[in-house]
């Protein structure tokens, strides 16, 4: 395996810089070879235009220390960076409250262990729907027990829930919170339906 | 009669303990004003079938001490109740209501355990989560009356 890793990375090399290059009867790789590296080279290529996540080293318990303290450390950690790769649309005070936030949730001492740890593709839809319906009020977070994110915003008499899903889904619901109306409105679907029905409803999240 | 199918009656109240996950804060204080919508889901990928609850007149005295002696259960049973957590205290009859105004027929058993000799069991709900009326009626009733575990 050593040797076909090294021959493919030469002849890839070589085809990089001449892609016309052909091989003499008596040079170590055959023609196979080459052809094989053009289609990594090929390969490599569409997958270099293509975003790469950014990798995040994942905390390794040492053998006595709490397994979930490092689960809820390395999804503190992945929730702020996610934040962090979009903080030029958040303002410093939204991000520090949401950061806030976002602590308390994750704390050791807080955590039921059945409780799923936050998703942070959820958290992406979260932050992608507050730059997109360019929300400026901060949210009360909360975390649905399959750990999905959860933010409510309180206007006049009524309040507005969401839960985060994967995929930019979400779902939502305004009720009255003062016990006098008992009318509910739910939606689910795409965030970027969630921030038209909200006009519709003249929720406003300014 | 077997405990295990021991219905309580809407006249008694249950407590149900809420993680900070399922508390609604106010953001810039950290004030808890309510509770989310997801406090009473429950858990699809643990096929759980009913929401953990405590029957409050399991226990004798004022709702503060019922309480309490819910709350020395739950820590004696090993169970996590974190200092920022609370406890929502709901009406059995305000729980059936929710269900019935949302299309769905709720009930809450006695499920006494070892160690959490009050458990009780919501049963009723859907177990996939589905009905998003329900979630916000029971998350309004809950909200009502908290308890903050940290002062039980």
């Amino acid at each position: 395996m050593t040797n076909a890793f090294v021959a493919f990375n030469s002849a890839q090399s070589l085809l990089k810089w001449h892609p016309g290059f052909k091989p003499a009867p008596d040079a170590p790789f055959s023609s196979r070879d080459y052809e094989l590296a053009n289609v990594l080279n090929q390969l490599g290529t569409r997958s270099e235009q293509r975003p790469q996540p950014p990798q995040r080293p994942t905390t390794v318990v040492s053998p006595g220390s709490d397994p979930l303290g490092a689960r809820l450390f390395d999804a503190r950690g992945q929730a702020k960076a996610i934040a962090a790769s979009l903080s030029m649309h958040l303002t410093a005070d939204w991000r520090t409250k949401v950061h806030r936030q976002i602590d308390e949730l994750l704390e050791a001492t807080e955590w039921d262990n059945d409780t799923g740890i936050l998703d942070p593709r959820t958290m992406r839809t979260f932050l992608r729907f507050v730059i997109f319906a360019d929300i400026k009020a901060v949210p009360s977070l909360g975390l649905s027990p399959a750990g999905n994110m959860v933010a409510a915003w309180r206007r006049d008499t009524r309040r507005l829930t969401i839960e985060f899903l994967p995929d930019d889904m979400c779902r939502l619901a305004i009720s009255h919170f003062t016990g006098d109306d008992p009318s509910i409105f739910t939606f689910a679907g795409k965030v970027t339906s969630a921030r038209s029905y909200l006009q519709r409803e003249s929720f406003s999240l300014e | 009669l077997n405990k295990k199918t021991t219905r309580i009656g809407n006249a008694d109240d249950i407590a149900r303990h809420l993680g900070r996950n399922h508390l609604e804060t106010d953001p810039e204080t950290g004030k808890v004003i309510g509770v989310f919508n997801t406090a009473f889901d429950l858990k699809v990928a643990k096929k759980e079938k009913e929401a953990s609850v405590n029957h409050l007149q399991f226990f004798s005295g004022e709702t503060l001490n019922q309480l309490k002696s819910i709350k020395a259960d739950m820590v004696n049973s090993g169970y996590t109740v974190g200092p920022q957590s609370a406890y929502s205290v709901v009406r059995v009859e305000t729980v059936e209501s929710c269900g019935k105004d949302s299309g769905v027929s709720l009930a809450v058993f006695k499920r006494p355990l070892e160690k959490n000799r009050s458990h009780a069991g919501l049963r009723g709900l859907p177990l996939d989560n589905s009905n998003a009326e329900l979630r916000e009626r029971l998350a309004q009733a809950a909200s009502r009356v908290i308890f903050a575990a940290a002062e039980l």
